[in-house]
């Protein structure tokens, strides 16, 4: 079964971005792309429109953008954070900002990583690959808990 | 190039590395030494073998700059050492609690990761106890966190 990137940013045109780049650093996983904090919270928890989704299929790298509109980057990291369920998710925060309070922010709620996100494709595409051959080739995730089953047969 | 193109996708701003290294077996040690070389890293190696010594070392106040490592990889195996209180110590201190901390496990039961990651670990990798096959997983882990991961010491120091 292929490995399982969730890509959290609301800019369909960053989001292309990180597909082809993911794409082209030869990584052959699922990518689902959560449009908003909302939608990001709604997938982990699975409720609203994922409240069916697939909760075997466990994530093995969730990319996070920051500038989310409504419910932030940093909200949806607290969030997924201080729930038993998703606490120990690899959670890496991709932003372009460089603001040494953003990064703080990030840590201290709880990312395992940040990166910057290079502007440069052709970078992007090394940083990507890197980042997956990091994650989901060396990493070992916290597996798949035992909640989701029994969150799942309460529904 | 490729180094330079990562390494904050900025100016080299830390020429040599700091690593932390939670180990008692002279054989891994000297691995561990040899797999960093292999890799290309210069990175200065400090290595505890108790966590007595290790807590002091990164609470020292002297000189704060200089004690804060870049990485810590820490060997869970080590029998007078409890690898996740550890790590919880680490996440506990103000001046640690941001830092890339690995663990390095022999064993990837599924309770032991879930329990390295509850309590703080950035990352768990399998310690192979074939040498190519870890200095390649050693190569990967200095590559991601000291050239492509940024802390907020590091983004600090690229922005000024």
């Amino acid at each position: 079964m292929n490995k399982t990137v969730i890509l959290v940013d609301d800019n369909p045109d960053d989001s292309l971005l990180m597909i082809r780049a993911i794409k082209k650093s030869g990584n052959d996983v699922n990518i689902v792309v959560l449009n908003s904090g909302a939608e990001a919270l709604d997938y982990f928890f699975c409720r609203g429109n994922h409240q069916d989704r697939d909760v075997t299929q466990q994530s093995s790298l969730i990319l996070l953008d920051l500038k989310l509109p409504k419910i932030s980057g940093h909200d949806v990291l607290k969030q997924l954070r201080s729930d038993k369920r998703t606490q120990c998710l690899p959670i890496v925060v991709t932003s372009t900002s460089n603001e040494p309070s953003d990064v703080e922010l990030s840590y201290r709620l709880g990312a395992n990583s940040y990166i910057r996100k290079p502007v440069d494709f052709n970078t992007l595409v090394v940083v990507v690959g890197k980042l997956c051959e990091y994650w989901l080739n060396i990493n070992f995730p916290a597996p798949e808990t035992t909640e989701w089953t029994l969150k799942r047969s309460s529904c | 190039m490729q180094h330079s193109l990562l390494h904050g996708h900025g100016p080299d701003y830390q020429k040599i590395k700091h690593v932390l290294l939670v180990d008692d077996s002279p054989d891994d040690i000297a691995l561990t030494r040899r797999a960093l070389a292999r890799a290309g890293f210069t990175v200065h190696l400090e290595v505890f073998q108790q966590k007595e010594a290790i807590l002091q070392h990164l609470s020292a106040r002297q000189n704060p700059s200089q004690t804060v490592p870049d990485l810590v990889l820490i060997d869970l195996s080590l029998p007078k050492v409890d690898g996740l209180k550890l790590i919880s110590q680490i996440r506990e201190q103000p001046l640690t609690r941001f830092l890339p901390v690995v663990a390095l496990g022999t064993s990837c039961d599924n309770r032991e990761v879930v329990s390295c990651y509850e309590a703080g670990a950035s990352s768990y990798i399998f310690k192979a106890t074939e040498f190519t096959e870890y200095a390649h997983t050693l190569r990967e882990v200095c590559a991601y966190w000291l050239n492509l991961n940024i802390t907020p010491m590091g983004s600090m120091l690229i922005a000024s």
